[in-house]
C-alpha cells in the first residue's frame, strides 16, 4: 500500500461528533468573563491550540489534526452548533450525513456546554434586535442567513504569513504595545486588538511545537527506520514553523496546515479557503527543485497529504440545515492558474502537478477553482479536459477576464482584481486583503415573484411577508411589482446581514483570522470591525431563471388570450384542472436554450437583483455584494415555494444559479452555455455558478476533444464560471438502490462537489432528472 | 430562391456524433429507402407524421373532437389513432393537452435552417465542427440541400452531407463544392440482401460511393452492422472488398442499437427487429470488425465517434 492509500484510508471511519474544541472554548469564555471580548477570544483559541488532544496519523508528511480522532465534526456553540442538541438522539441514525455522538459527550453537551450559550450566542444577541426579519427567517421559504453560525468565508493570505513567520506578529504585537503604552494608551480597539494579537501569535507557536514534541516522542518508539527519520523531520519542521518563516516547500505547506487547522479551531467549518496556492507555492518548489531538495514524487506525496488533510472535518448540520446545505462539505477552496497581477499567464508547474492530485485523490474536499484565461497555455486546457472528460467532478473553472471586470466594477483595483482567489464554491473575491462574507445570505428570488403576483401574501403558508402591491393585470404591472417585492426582501436582509455584522463583531470577534487578512494587523482592527482592505458582503439570488421563465411564459399566455387572473389562480391551485394553460407555460420559450425570448428576461431579473443589493453599504465599511448560487437551497426553499408561471409546479426545486430549471434546456449543452453567457456578469461581483451536466455515455472517445471546446467557447461567450458534472443517470439511479457500493461517487451539486450517496433523497433526484433528460 | 422552404422534422444541436467536432445535425424528412433496421422512422416519409405518446395522454379527447377526418377515436386509456384516414393535418397536435401528440414534419426557409445554426458558431471554430445534413435522405430534397449547403459556405460553416447514397450522381455532383465531406452509409455490400432488407438494390449506391472517392471528396463510410439483416461474420471480407476496390480509407461502424423502439411505437409502427439478444451481439461483431477493418489498414472508428 503506499502513502497516499493510507492516508486515505484514515479517513475512512465514520465522522464523530467532536466536543473537544467546544469544551475548552467554553470553560475559558466561562473565566474571562468581563474582559474585552477580543482578549476573550485570544485567550479560548490559545486554551483550544495549547490543550485540544493531537494526533500524528500513520504515514504522514504534514501533521496537525482539525479535530480529535478525526474526521469528524467540530461545534461552535457560539454559532449554531448547539442546534444539534435535540438531535444528538437520532445524529448517528438519520438517512445522510450521519454523525456518531459519543453518550458521555452526549451529557456534557446537554449540561455543561449548552447552558452556558443559550443566552450568548450570536442568534441570541441579535434576535432582540430584529425580531420581525427572524420571524421571517425561521419559515426558511424566503432567505437564509448564514452569520447567524460566524463568518468565516474568506481565502487565508498564506504568501502574507509566510513572509512573516508568527514570531514575527508576536514580537510586533508587543512592540505596538509598547508603543502605545508611551503614549499613555493603555485601552482601545488597537490596544486590546494586539494584545490579542500577541496572544493568538504565542499559541499558534506552541501549537506547532506540541506537534514537534509528539512527533519526537512517536520517532523514539519507531522501529522503522524510514518512518522514524520522517518524524524527526516532522520535528524539526514544527519547531520551526509556524513560528518562523517556511524556507522549503515541505515547511510551507507544513506551515499552511497548522495554520488552516488552527483557524477551524477560532472559525466556523465554512469555506476557510487557501487561495492562489500554486502562485504563492511555487517559489518554494522551485527553490527545492533546483537545489536537489525535492523531487517531483515527494512534492506530489506533500500535495496529496494537504488535500486529504483537508477531509478531515465535515460540518455539523442538524436536520433544518442539511434541507439547504446537503452533501457535507467545508467547502474549503483552492485556487490554482489564471494571471498575475498584470493580467499574463501564470500557469506554472505547480498548476500541473496540482490538477494531476485532484486527478488521482478524487475526493470530497478541496474545491479544486481553476482560473482560466486567454492565456491559458493550450496543453494545459488539455490536461484539464482530460481530466475532467474522465470523471473528476472536483473541479470548477472561473473565466479570468470577466471575474476580474466584475470586482473592477466594485471598486477594486486592477493589480488586486487581477489577483482574485476564489472562495467557498463560487465566489470571488481580491486575494489576501479581502474579507467579503462572501455567502452571508441566500435569496428565494422566486418568492418575489409569489408575491407579485398575490399582494404580498405567500399563497402556500398565508404569511403576509412581502409589501402591499396592486393585484397585476398586465405584465409590465407585474414585473413593477416584482421589483418592490424583491426591493423589501432585499432590504430584510441587509438589514438581517448588517445586524449579524455586528452581532459577530461583538460577540466573535477573530483575532487569529485578522492576522491572516491585509490592513488588519496594520490598522490594528479585527476583521469583523472592518480591518480589511475590501470589505463586501456577498448575497446569492437563487431561482433567477424560474422568474425569467415565468415572465416568459407570462408574455405567451396572453398572447394566446388568457388573463393574468386565470394565470395567477392557475398557480394557486397548481394547475390541477388547468392542463391547457400548463401546456402553454410550459412550452413557452426557456432560459437554458438560447432563445433570447426568455433568455432576456433571466438577464432582467438578475440584473434588478444585482442594483438593488449592490447599492447598499455593509457593517464593514464595504458594499454588499451580489452572487448567484444555491447551494442546496434551490431544493429546500423549491419545496416552500408555490407553482410558478413558468409551468414550475409547487414545491419542485427551483434552478440553480445561472443554470436552467431542471429539465428546461432542450437544445443541449451547447444551448445553456450560450444562454448563460447572455447573463451580465458585470454586475456579480460574488460569483455565479453554472452547471453543465454532461453524460459519459454521450461523449463517448470524443471527451476530451469536446469537453476543451466546450471551455473554450465558454471562455470566448463570456462566461463567468463553469463545472462539468460527467456522470451516467444508470449509475446515479443504482447509487440510489445501493448507497453502500457507490460511496466513491463524487457530483457536482452547484458550485461544489458532494458525495451523491450522502445527498439528500430529493437532491439526488434532482440530479438524477438533470441527467436522465439529456440522454 | 430566397422564399425556397424544405421539410425538415429536426434540428439537433450539440450533435457529436455526426462528423468532426461539435456540430449541428438537421434532418430532412423524406427517404426513398426503407430499411427494416432505420433509427428514424420518423424521417422516412416526406409526409408529415403525427407521434403519440400514450403515457403522456390525459384522455380528454380535445384531438378527437378537432379532427376533421375522425382519424382518432378513444380507446380504453388514451386514444387510437387511424393512420389510414389521417389526412396530417396537424390540428391535433395544436389542441394536445397533455403533450402527448407530436408532428414530425415542418416546413421552413433555409434563412430559419441557417440562424439556428449560426447559433454555435463559437463551438464550431473551437471544435473543428460545422453543420451536417442527415435525414432521412438529404438528397430526397435535392435543391432545398443544395441551397443549404450554398448558404453555410458562403458563411465558412463546415459542411457534412450524411446519405444513404442513393441519388442520381448529378444530384450529389452539383453539390460537391460545398461538401468538406461526406458520411456515406454503405448498407449492405451484397445487393440480394439490401433489396431484401432496404426496399433497392445497391448498385446505384456503390457506383455513387466509388465516383464519389474518385472526385477527390473526403469520405467516410458507415457500416451499421445489423446481425442477421446486413451483418454475419462471413460478410468481414465481402465488405472489405468493397471499400477496397473503391479506395475508400475511414470507416465508421454503427453497432445496431434499439433506442428506435421507442419512435416506432410513437408512430403506431411495428418493431420488428429482435432488441437485447441483437444489441449484445451487434456490438461484439462491431468491435471484430473494426479490428478487423484496421488491420486490414483502414482508419476506423465505433459508433459515430470521431
Amino acid at each position: 500500500m503506499d502513502r497516499i492509500e493510507t492516508l486515505v484510508r484514515n479517513l475512512a471511519k465514520p465522522p464523530r461528533l467532536s466536543i473537544e474544541r467546544a469544551k475548552l472554548y467554553t470553560d475559558s469564555m466561562r473565566n474571562s468573563e468581563g474582559e474585552p471580548m477580543i482578549l476573550r477570544q485570544a485567550k479560548a483559541l490559545k486554551n483550544i491550540l495549547e490543550n485540544i488532544p493531537i494526533q500524528i496519523l500513520d504515514d504522514e508528511l504534514i501533521v496537525g489534526t482539525m479535530l480529535p480522532n478525526p474526521p469528524g465534526a467540530i461545534l461552535f456553540p457560539e454559532g449554531v452548533g448547539l442546534r444539534l442538541i435535540n438531535e444528538l438522539d437520532t445524529l448517528p441514525k438519520r438517512e445522510t450525513n450521519r454523525l456518531l455522538v459519543d453518550e458521555e459527550d452526549a451529557g456534557v453537551l446537554r449540561e455543561e456546554i449548552a447552558p452556558y450559550w443559550q443566552k450568548r450566542t450570536i442568534e441570541a444577541f441579535s434576535f432582540p434586535l430584529m425580531p420581525d426579519i427572524m420571524s421571517v427567517l425561521y419559515t426558511g421559504s424566503v432567505f437564509v442567513l448564514t452569520e447567524l453560525a460566524g463568518i468565516s468565508h474568506v481565502a487565508i493570505n498564506y504568501p502574507y504569513l509566510m513572509r512573516r513567520g508568527f514570531r514575527w506578529f508576536l514580537e510586533e504585537s508587543e512592540r505596538r504595545i509598547k508603543e502605545l503604552e508611551e503614549n499613555g494608551v493603555y485601552e482601545g480597539e488597537e490596544y486590546v486588538f494586539y494584545h490579542a494579537a500577541r496572544i493568538v501569535s504565542e499559541a499558534i507557536i506552541n501549537y506547532g511545537l506540541r506537534y514537534a514534541e509528539l512527533a519526537e516522542r512517536i520517532a523514539e518508539e519507531t522501529e522503522n527506520e524510514t518512518r522514524k527519520d520522517e518524524l524527526l523531520k516532522i520535528a524539526e519542521i514544527c519547531r520551526k514553523v509556524p513560528a518562523e518563516k517556511p524556507e522549503s516547500f515541505w515547511e510551507a505547506v507544513q506551515f499552511l496546515w497548522l495554520v488552516q487547522s488552527a483557524l477551524h479551531q477560532e472559525n466556523y467549518e465554512q469555506a476557510i479557503s487557501m487561495g492562489r496556492i500554486d502562485q504563492y507555492l511555487y517559489p518554494y518548489y522551485y527553490r527545492d527543485l533546483k537545489e536537489g531538495r525535492i523531487d517531483k514524487h515527494k512534492a506530489f506525496e506533500i500535495l496529496a497529504n494537504l488535500w486529504i488533510k483537508t477531509n478531515e472535518i465535515v460540518p455539523p448540520f442538524d436536520s433544518l440545515l442539511e434541507q439547504f446545505f446537503s452533501g457535507q462539505t467545508t467547502n474549503q477552496a483552492l485556487t490554482i492558474g489564471g494571471c498575475d497581477i498584470y493580467g499574463r499567464d501564470a500557469t506554472n508547474e505547480l498548476t500541473y502537478l496540482m490538477l494531476e492530485v485532484t486527478n488521482r485523490l478524487r475526493l470530497r474536499q478541496p474545491n479544486v477553482h481553476v482560473r482560466v484565461s486567454k492565456g491559458t497555455p493550450e496543453d494545459f486546457l488539455v490536461k484539464l479536459a482530460e481530466v475532467i472528460a474522465s470523471g473528476c467532478n472536483a473541479i470548477a473553472l472561473f473565466n479570468d477576464e470577466v471575474a476580474v471586470e466584475a470586482l473592477r466594477a466594485m471598486g477594486v483595483r486592477d493589480e488586486d482584481a487581477w489577483n482574485y482567489t476564489t472562495v467557498g464554491c463560487v465566489e470571488i473575491a481580491p486575494f489576501g486583503n479581502s474579507f467579503t462574507s462572501s455567502d452571508a445570505a441566500l435569496i428565494n428570488v422566486a418568492k418575489a415573484l409569489e408575491y407579485a403576483m398575490n399582494e404580498g401574501k405567500d399563497v402556500q403558508f398565508g404569511h403576509e411577508f412581502g409589501v402591499k402591491t396592486e393585484k397585476p393585470k398586465t405584465l409590465e404591472e407585474l414585473i413593477e411589482n416584482f421589483r418592490k417585492q424583491l426591493a423589501h426582501i432585499i432590504k430584510l436582509v441587509v438589514k438581517g446581514c448588517n445586524i449579524l455584522g455586528y452581532a459577530n463583531a461583538e460577540i466573535k470577534p477573530t483575532p487569529l483570522l485578522s492576522l491572516c487578512i491585509e490592513d488588519c494587523f496594520e490598522e490594528g482592527r479585527d476583521v469583523t470591525r472592518g480591518g480589511a482592505r475590501y470589505n463586501f458582503t456577498g448575497i446569492q439570488a437563487v431561482g433567477v431563471a424560474d422568474v425569467g421563465d415565468s415572465l416568459a411564459a407570462i408574455e405567451r399566455a396572453l398572447e394566446a388570450g388568457y388573463t393574468m387572473d386565470e394565470i395567477i389562480e392557475a398557480c394557486k391551485t397548481n394547475f390541477v384542472d388547468n392542463e391547457e394553460l400548463h401546456r402553454i407555460l410550459i412550452e413557452s420559450p426557456k432560459y437554458g436554450n438560447d432563445d433570447d425570448r426568455a433568455d432576456k428576461y433571466t438577464r432582467m431579473v438578475l440584473e434588478f437583483y444585482c442594483d438593488e443589493v449592490n447599492r447598499h453599504r455593509n457593517f464593514r465599511g464595504g458594499y454588499f455584494a451580489a452572487g448567484c448560487y444555491p447551494m442546496t437551497t434551490n431544493v429546500g426553499f423549491g419545496f416552500l415555494t408555490s407553482a410558478l408561471p413558468s409551468g414550475r409546479r409547487s414545491g419542485e426545486p427551483l434552478n440553480p444559479g445561472v443554470s436552467p430549471s431542471t429539465g428546461m434546456d432542450r437544445e443541449g449543452t451547447t444551448g445553456v452555455i450560450k444562454s448563460a453567457s447572455k447573463i451580465n456578469y458585470a454586475k456579480i461581483p460574488n460569483g455565479a455558478s453554472l452547471t453543465l451536466n454532461l453524460s459519459e455515455d454521450v461523449l463517448g472517445s470524443k471527451g476530451v476533444e469536446i469537453i476543451k471546446a466546450l471551455i473554450k467557447s465558454a471562455l470566448d461567450l463570456g462566461c463567468m464560471h463553469a463545472q462539468f458534472n460527467i456522470l451516467k443517470a444508470d449509475v446515479l439511479k443504482k447509487a440510489q438502490e445501493e448507497p453502500e457500493k457507490y460511496r466513491w461517487l463524487l457530483v457536482r451539486v452547484a458550485g461544489w462537489s458532494a458525495y451523491f450517496v450522502e445527498l439528500s433523497k430529493p437532491v439526488q433526484d434532482e440530479i438524477i432528472r438533470r441527467v436522465s433528460c439529456k440522454l | 430562391m430566397q422564399a425556397m422552404k424544405g421539410r425538415i422534422f429536426r434540428i439537433q444541436r450539440f450533435s457529436i456524433h455526426d462528423g468532426y467536432g461539435i456540430r449541428t445535425t438537421v434532418f430532412l424528412k423524406g427517404c426513398p429507402l426503407h430499411c427494416v433496421w432505420c433509427h428514424n422512422p420518423e424521417s422516412q416519409s416526406f409526409e408529415p407524421e403525427v407521434g403519440y405518446k400514450a403515457e403522456k395522454c390525459l384522455s380528454c379527447y380535445k384531438c378527437a373532437e378537432v379532427c376533421d377526418k375522425g382519424a382518432i377515436v378513444a380507446a380504453e386509456k388514451g386514444i387510437e389513432i387511424n393512420r389510414e384516414m389521417c389526412d396530417r393535418c396537424g390540428k391535433c397536435v395544436e389542441v394536445c393537452s397533455g403533450r402527448a401528440l407530436e408532428i414530425f414534419g415542418k416546413d421552413v426557409s433555409v434563412e430559419e435552417v441557417i440562424a439556428i445554426v449560426e447559433k454555435d458558431r463559437v463551438f464550431y471554430e473551437n471544435s473543428g465542427g460545422g453543420v451536417t445534413f442527415s435525414g432521412g435522405e438529404p438528397y430526397f430534397q435535392p435543391e432545398f440541400l443544395l441551397a443549404l449547403l450554398r448558404a453555410c459556405k458562403s458563411r465558412r460553416i463546415n459542411t457534412a452531407v450524411d446519405t444513404s447514397g442513393y441519388a442520381r450522381w448529378e444530384v450529389i455532383e452539383r453539390t460537391l463544392p460545398f461538401v468538406d465531406f461526406f458520411l456515406y452509409d454503405l448498407k449492405d455490400y451484397r445487393d440480394d440482401r439490401h433489396r431484401r432488407t432496404c426496399g433497392a438494390g445497391n448498385e446505384t449506391i456503390l457506383l455513387n460511393l466509388r465516383k464519389l472517392v474518385d472526385s477527390g471528396a473526403e469520405v467516410i463510410v458507415r457500416i451499421p452492422v445489423i446481425p442477421g439483416y446486413n451483418f454475419e461474420h462471413e460478410d468481414f471480407e465481402g465488405y472489405l472488398g468493397v471499400l477496397e476496390s473503391v479506395g475508400v480509407e475511414r470507416v465508421d461502424v454503427l453497432p445496431y442499437h434499439s433506442l428506435a423502439r421507442d419512435k416506432y411505437r410513437l408512430l403506431g409502427r411495428e418493431y420488428i427487429l429482435e432488441t437485447t439478444e441483437m444489441v449484445e451481439n451487434a456490438r461484439k461483431i462491431a468491435t471484430e470488425f473494426a479490428a478487423f477493418l484496421e488491420k486490414s489498414g483502414m482508419k476506423v472508428s465505433v459508433g459515430g465517434y470521431f
